[in-house]
């Protein structure tokens, strides 16, 4: 009886696994039923239907919706629909409902999601951030995604963007020269800046350096005033350095590009350790180090120990974020220290020039990707180009007009008085009260273009970061970043394979060199072991790129 | 018989001086994990704080436990854990029961085809496709079945089961039990030891499994504890993608006070499970059956 | 004759065996189905560590590398860092069984001594606590005992020593990963001890008294060959997992500086940004040390069960 029994379920449990099993084994890989190439606007009718353009901004009279997948930073928690007015507001102006699939921004999370879900043939409807830029275009010439270019004639917003920034299109288009990514566009490119403390430059009266030498005398006058301070304090390892200054020193290291870098002199990308002027760079900074001036522990400072430094006012100057003035200054007003740091120029290099590398104006691994399989094509590329419309714009940054922000006489967004700012600390937030998306926005407006000092409002007291902002600005030490290229996915792991094992082995030497573990006899010794590992190559796979991006 | 008793209390001594060290040396890190989540921001970042709080302070833990999402999470977390375990204990235990047994037919097979999958496994592309296909999406059993059994756990429960006495069993069976009867009036009341540790590691687990719900689950209402301490933890640290594009957002940095503020909050009712357990870590829970 | 009368012997015994012990294989069949489908199904995945991968072709229908499909794993070999890497990785997980796997037994042994119930569940209690704390967070606080103001210098210094930047020197780091790793999880891993302490008969102590052995003694003749057992089977798996150093640690506390005896196969694969990008290459890295791992795993099996009888199958 007992044995009947067991055989029974042994049999039900072989149907069960071949079952289960046999459709994994077909189904893998994408289905070919699916293949259609993006598909051309469908009918006249939807054209009709779709271009009562529009005073009002709606899409579709009907609610359509569509899954989007979006990160999600902790400070910024997505809400749901139910209790999200943003989000109502953007189906009650567009017609269209977005079902936000939330995933951590942090650490890889979100890109190994996005990545498995693309591997298993599983893709949302919207991929708000597009992560692997390579990736998503060489699926997008097999027929997986939406391509912009095709649609441009419902796309105003998006057309015009393509003219008035050619690089949307030079950097992100796919083989076959159309868009299938809408980057995000940042109007806020500084980086980092030299930051220095001023209120101890003012009480010792010293000026700010014009060169590299007059820099050096500067921080020894400052290591000799202030013997128990760190004089130049620095995080990130000694690939920071050399990152920041290199280009004052008439050569590059951007780390985007493993230390390869676009030489505007002679408009062709090269390694930047093999020029005479980066060796020069690095025997200043083993003076510095020789004497005391860099910071000892320099090569392994963590975050928190520099910030722990700062806040304590015990380092005089670091090269860093700009953004980091607004909160170190802010600690040190809290706790009643004189001490302030602001920007101060560059020093001119042996070339005569002097600036940092900006960010790219267009971001790379942050764009907007439609599927081809979406239910309604017309309205979704009709909907990602209300995202980058002014309308669209003024929400995704600002919340809703009216309740979150106004438009002032002067045409500028103005914060309603209700919202929180300084002079309101207990006011509403647009996150919290509500439930606006943080990385909704994807075409920032400038800096300081909302107005949240209201009239009546106590004059904030002098703001050293829109003071550094304008002094970098104003001494032209913002430099515009070296182009976003592309590359097949060939060049793609050529890059990964070679550049990681040069990466590593200047990594593992620049710190010896700088603290003379290495001797710098031996750097013509370091070029050449260097080159070895391939720099030829990969400045070969930059500069084609690079013809490619020129448009040759 | 004296120099016995010193003998003895030198013992006492020399050992409960190593507990001591112990104790002294792993309260540490959680000490500090609480002073700073207990600090003000401003001291944490000076490095102010280390035994004990530095401008003490609720805030981190009232920013923490206001979001609405950490009480869903929270929830969702204890019924993985609580489910989870449940399952994994009655797999395990049948599973590794059977394979205690000498005379288990094709005994050798099964240890091997077990333990192999410790080793190799097909990478994490076919597993989202297998849960995918049995419709496990964005539920909660794409969490618990796809770990139902622990292949370490699996070994070490077998290895205690095959540690017990046979006396005990073989009494039983020439009472007419069968295997299973055996298993669940004779074994399993002497294993509470073996119990505890499993309930103890598949809870962990549980808890703390991360990149599974990450993977499997879509609706943020599903979401257990790890990811939204995951993203506190993570997020702010330098990673891979932004050391490459050279981007730090400070609007997006939090503070070590709310980030530690989130560990104690998410690891104190796991580590309260242990205490619990412990009273089945009694000695001579053999006794009585063995003798018979 | 004889040759099908042993068969015959064969089949019977066979059949005796599966008889006996059907409820046995009954109450397993979950488990087994357990393994099949959530294991040994997905092991198809395997292969692309043969393919090119590429996701739109998919599994299955991406295309078969080139030197018979051993492509990438001979990139692999022929890394010029290839042997620092491996040798990394193997010393690193090396040193860290040789010092970290008798502490918990230590801790459990000693623990199993304590008289007063309170103080012995404190410490244990408290001696776990390092293994619920986030690797990032414990690694933070590594960095800052080894800065050059922290904790480990102000010691050092107080022997009138000078101060050094351990994180600098390679010579330091496996010290440092090896100790971490027993903060971390001495408290943690005797657990099990613990539970196979609790497997030993009382009466043997009585016994052992009366033969007038001391504490020591009960200790070497009644409490180590009890835990034994657990102890085998814990250090096979740790000899099989030799090639899987726990990587996000090392990330967390190695710089370029240290590479030299830091870099290990994980954080290269993970500088180089594969994770996630790369399937086929990752892949193959994975199967080899699964490879290494699985062999290393009979070995040590067999070996164990020759010199203790405790054996894995």
């Amino acid at each position: 009886m007992k044995k009947k029994k067991s055989i029974k379920i042994m049999r039900l449990a072989a149907i069960v696994l071949v079952v289960s099993i046999l459709p994994l084994l077909v189904s893998c890989g994408y289905n070919t039923d699916d293949r259609k190439p993006a598909s051309e606007p469908k009918s006249n009718q939807d054209a009709v239907q779709h271009d009562t353009e529009q005073d009002d901004k709606k899409i579709s009279d009907k609610v359509i919706e569509f899954d989007v997948l979006i990160g999600e930073h902790v400070s910024f928690p997505v809400t749901r629909y139910e209790d999200s007015l943003f989000l109502q507001k953007i189906t009650e102006k567009t017609g269209i409902k977005l079902n936000l699939i939330a995933v951590p921004d942090a650490g890889d999370a979100y890109k190994q999601k996005l990545n498995i879900m693309l591997n298993s043939n599983e893709i949302p409807d919207i991929i708000w951030t597009s992560k692997d830029d390579a990736l998503i275009n060489s699926l997008a010439v097999k027929g997986i995604f939406l391509s912009y270019s095709d649609y441009l004639d419902y796309t105003p917003s998006i057309k015009k963007l393509f003219e008035t920034i050619p690089d949307i299109e030079r950097s992100y288009s796919a083989s076959d020269g159309k868009v299938y990514i809408m980057p995000r566009l940042t109007t806020n490119v500084m980086s980092e800046i030299f930051m220095i403390r001023e209120d101890i430059l003012a009480k010792e009266g010293l000026k700010e350096p014009g060169t590299f030498d007059e820099f050096y005398i500067l921080l020894k006058t400052l290591k000799e005033k202030y013997p128990d301070k760190i004089t130049f304090i620095n995080r990130n390892g000694g690939e920071h350095l050399v990152n920041r200054l290199a280009y004052s020193w008439g050569s590059g290291y951007e780390t985007g590009t493993y230390g390869f870098y676009l030489n505007r002199d002679e408009d062709k990308y090269q390694y930047g350790p093999l020029d005479e002027n980066f060796k020069l760079m690095v025997e200043w900074l083993k003076k510095l180090y020789d004497e005391g001036i860099l910071d000892k522990e320099y090569a392994l400072r963590t975050t928190a120990q520099w910030e722990e430094e700062m806040s304590k006012g015990n380092a005089l100057f670091t090269v860093d974020y700009i953004d980091r003035v607004k909160s170190i200054n802010s600690g040190y007003i809290n706790n009643g220290m004189e001490a302030r740091v602001a920007a101060m120029n560059i020093p001119k290099g042996p070339t005569g020039k002097s600036g940092i590398l900006a960010k790219s104006a267009v971001m790379s691994n942050s764009g907007i990707v439609i599927s081809s399989k979406i239910s309604d094509p017309v309205a979704a590329v009709k909907f990602i180009d209300w995202i980058y419309s002014d309308d669209g714009r003024l929400m995704t940054s600002y919340g809703i007009e009216g309740e979150t922000f106004v438009i002032d006489e002067d045409g500028k967004p103005m914060l309603t008085s209700q919202m929180k700012r300084q002079a309101n600390p207990n006011g509403k937030e647009l996150v919290k009260d509500y439930g606006w998306i943080y990385y909704m926005d994807k075409y920032e407006f400038p800096v300081g273009y909302l107005k949240d000092v209201l009239p009546g409002d106590p004059v904030p007291e002098d703001d050293r970061w829109m003071f550094s902002r304008e002094k970098m600005e104003k001494a032209n030490q913002v430099i515009p970043a070296d182009p976003v290229l592309k590359f097949t996915e060939q060049q793609t792991s050529e890059l990964r394979s070679k550049c990681t094992l040069i990466q590593d082995y200047f990594k593992q030497n620049i710190d010896k060199f700088i603290m003379g573990t290495r001797l710098i006899s031996e750097y013509d010794q370091f070029v050449e072991e260097i080159k070895k590992l391939g720099v030829d190559d990969v400045a070969k796979v930059y500069n084609d790129a690079y013809s490619v991006y020129k448009g040759n | 018989m004296k120099k016995a008793n010193l003998y003895s209390v030198m013992f006492d001594v020399f050992i409960n001086i190593i507990l001591a060290m112990v104790v002294v040396v792993t309260l540490y890190p959680f000490l500090h994990v609480v002073s700073v989540s207990l600090s003000d921001p401003y001291a944490v970042m000076q490095n102010k704080v280390n035994f004990y709080p530095v401008g003490f302070n609720l805030n981190a833990y009232k920013s923490v436990l206001s979001n609405p999402y950490i009480w869903i999470s929270y929830k969702n977390t204890i019924v993985y854990t609580v489910v989870g375990t449940a399952v994994n204990l009655v797999l395990t235990t049948a599973m590794a029961y059977s394979l205690s047994k000498k005379y288990l037919f094709g005994r050798k097979f099964f240890s091997i085809f077990t333990t192999f999958t410790l080793f190799f496994n097909g990478g994490i592309i076919p597993n989202y496709i297998i849960i995918s296909k049995l419709g496990l999406i964005d539920s909660m059993w794409a969490l618990i079945l796809p770990i139902a059994i622990g292949t370490w756990n699996l070994m070490v429960m077998r290895n205690y089961f095959e540690g017990l006495p046979s006396e005990i069993e073989e009494s039983a069976a020439i009472d007419g039990c069968n295997p299973v009867q055996v298993l669940v009036k004779i074994v399993l009341p002497v294993s509470k030891p073996i119990f505890a540790t499993m309930t103890l590691f598949y809870a962990v687990w549980h808890w703390n499994t991360y990149f599974s719900p990450l993977l499997y689950l879509n609706d943020k209402e599903k979401y257990p504890l790890q990811i939204f301490m995951q993203q506190i933890l993570i997020t702010g640290e330098t990673s891979f993608a932004n050391t490459v594009v050279g981007i730090e957002d400070t609007n997006l940095l939090i503070s070590n006070t709310v980030k530690y503020a989130t560990i104690m909050v998410a690891i104190l009712p796991i580590i309260m499970v242990y205490p619990f357990l412990q009273k089945y870590f009694i000695k001579g829970v053999l006794i009585g059956s063995v003798k018979g | 004759m004889r040759a099908i009368s042993n068969l015959k012997l064969y089949f019977s015994n066979q059949y005796k065996s599966f008889k006996r012990s059907r409820f046995l294989l009954l109450i397993m069949l979950p488990g087994i189905i357990y393994y099949i489908i959530f294991h040994y199904v997905p092991m198809y995945g395997l292969i692309i560590a043969f393919k090119d991968f590429n996701i739109y072709d998919g599994i299955i229908n991406s295309p078969w590398t080139s030197n018979y499909g051993f492509k990438h794993f001979l990139e692999l070999f022929n890394l010029p860092i290839f042997y620092r890497i491996l040798k990394n990785t193997v010393l690193l997980s090396l040193y860290t069984i040789l010092f970290s796997f008798p502490t918990p037994i230590i801790l459990a042994l000693c623990l199993n001594e304590a008289k007063n119930k309170l103080w012995k569940n404190t410490v244990q209690t408290v001696s776990y606590l390092p293994h619920f704390i986030s690797t990032v967070v414990i690694c933070g606080m590594i960095t800052n005992f080894l800065s050059l103001n922290g904790l480990v210098n102000n010691i050092v210094s107080f022997f009138g020593l000078e101060r050094i930047q351990f994180l600098l020197y390679p010579k330091y780091f496996r010290t440092i990963f090896v100790i971490s790793e027993i903060w971390q999880q001495t408290g943690w891993n005797s657990i099990l001890y613990m539970a196979a302490l609790s497997q030993v008969n009382p009466e043997l102590y009585e016994a052992c008294r009366i033969d007038g052995a001391n504490r020591f003694q009960q200790i070497l003749y009644i409490n180590i060959p009890s835990i034994i057992p657990t102890a085998i089977i814990l250090l096979i798996f740790k000899i099989g997992g030799i090639m899987n150093v726990g990587f996000e640690k090392v990330l967390l506390l190695y710089n370029p500086n240290i590479y030299e005896t830091a870099d290990v196969i994980g954080t290269y694969v993970y500088r180089r940004g594969i994770l996630g990008a790369e399937f086929s290459f990752s892949t193959a890295v994975g199967l080899f040390q699964s490879v290494i791992g699985f062999i290393l795993v009979v070995i040590t099996n067999k070996i164990a069960g020759k010199v203790s009888e405790v054996s894995l199958w």
